[in-house]
């Protein structure tokens, strides 16, 4: 174990100068050349095209791989807690900040295509700034795992709770997510637009389920050589059983909320339902396993 | 009626052993055995065997049923 958890922060340590390195060369030619940059123009694509596509895409492996290193980090190590209670929490944004600067290249080239003013310039750069921020911390993060991976048995304390009390924050932060952008679609944007157009928006929902899947393949990924009997203790399955519950009862008035707006399409059901669901089920699992017997 | 328990005791008594020892040596989370030490989850029969059993004593020396007057 000891070798495996060196061998993968050594990996992300160079995997964490690579991203900020690819970040710094992003943003020089962002705010340098935008138009060449974004390739506002859909001109033939030039090597710097290819090379801004595979930065993105080694940050995006980047914040991927990180974020499953700190689910690891969680269970082997007692030690660095708000440090990596931090970096999840900026990690998530990060990753959502990608997503952000998608939506802001296309609003940019629009907008300079018509010839209006730009005025997504500083958020793009924001999104940005977060994803290097993300990528600094890390370093700093791992240089710390370093010096606590040679001196630990990491063997002696394994703590798969923590892996189940995770993936519920990042049910719950998925949930709201996903919940505050279906009503914000719902609520302010073009009801034509959204008929029309509304599977442009699933590639956005995905993203916001990312963190959760992880958390949830990763706990899959460690319980797989178990019975399915032994994934759970029976504290855990009476909680599951009680939000499970909860859920049902509480999803029937959160569901009736929706009356109060005009659906656009009968998709938005769907969406709201799944990601209300989500957010009940999460947010009750984590209040009767962890809350409730300690107040 | 509560079930009560003298795990708190039985650790002390194993060199303040810490619950997520205890928890890894009968197969639950550290969570579930909080918990029980505090009487707001009943084990089943066999976890509470478990319990009693590692710390090699009988089920009534680990747990016992708490009156509603003793309460």
């Amino acid at each position: 174990m000891n070798a495996r958890i060196k061998m993968n922060t050594g990996i992300l340590f160079i995997f964490s100068i690579i991203s900020f390195a690819s970040l710094l060369y992003i943003l020089y030619h962002v705010n340098s050349n935008l138009v060449r940059a974004i390739n506002i123009f859909k001109a033939d694509f030039e090597a710097i095209h290819y090379l801004i596509g595979l930065a993105h895409l080694l940050i995006l492996l980047f914040h991927l791989y990180a974020i499953i290193y700190i689910f690891v980090h969680f269970r082997l190590f007692q030690e660095l807690k708000l440090l990596k209670t931090i970096l999840l929490f900026l990690g998530v944004i990060s990753l959502f900040a990608m997503g952000v600067e998608k939506i802001m290249v296309d609003e940019i080239a629009r907008e300079y295509r018509h010839g209006s003013p730009i005025s997504e310039l500083y958020i793009l750069n924001f999104a940005y700034i977060t994803n290097m921020a993300f990528s600094l911390l890390m370093f700093l993060f791992l240089l710390k795992t370093f010096k606590l991976v040679a001196f630990e048995d990491i063997r002696t304390k394994y703590i798969d709770e923590k892996i189940f009390i995770i993936a519920q924050y990042l049910g719950i932060v998925a949930g709201i997510t996903g919940l505050l952008f279906t009503l914000h679609m719902i609520r302010f944007v073009r009801k034509e637009i959204l008929m029309d157009k509304f599977w442009v928006l699933i590639p956005f929902y995905i993203m916001f389920l990312i963190p959760y899947a992880l958390a949830v393949l990763y706990w899959f990924g460690l319980k797989r050589k178990q019975r399915i009997n032994d994934w759970y203790d029976e504290k855990q399955l009476q909680d599951m059983l009680k939000s499970s519950f909860t859920t049902l009862i509480l999803s029937v008035p959160g569901l009736a909320c929706l009356l109060l707006f005009q659906i656009p399409h009968s998709i938005f059901w769907i969406f709201y339902y799944f990601f209300l669901i989500m957010l009940l089920f999460s947010s009750s699992t984590l209040y009767y396993f962890k809350i409730k017997d300690t107040v | 009626m509560k079930l009560g328990n003298t795990i708190r005791r039985c650790r002390f008594d194993r060199d303040e052993m810490s619950q997520q020892e205890l928890a890894n040596a009968v197969g639950v989370t550290r969570q579930t055995i909080f918990s029980i030490e505090k009487g707001k989850f009943i084990p089943s029969a066999l976890l509470a065997l478990k319990i009693a059993r590692f710390f090699n004593k009988s089920f009534e020396e680990v747990f016992f049923i708490v009156d509603d007057l003793q309460d």
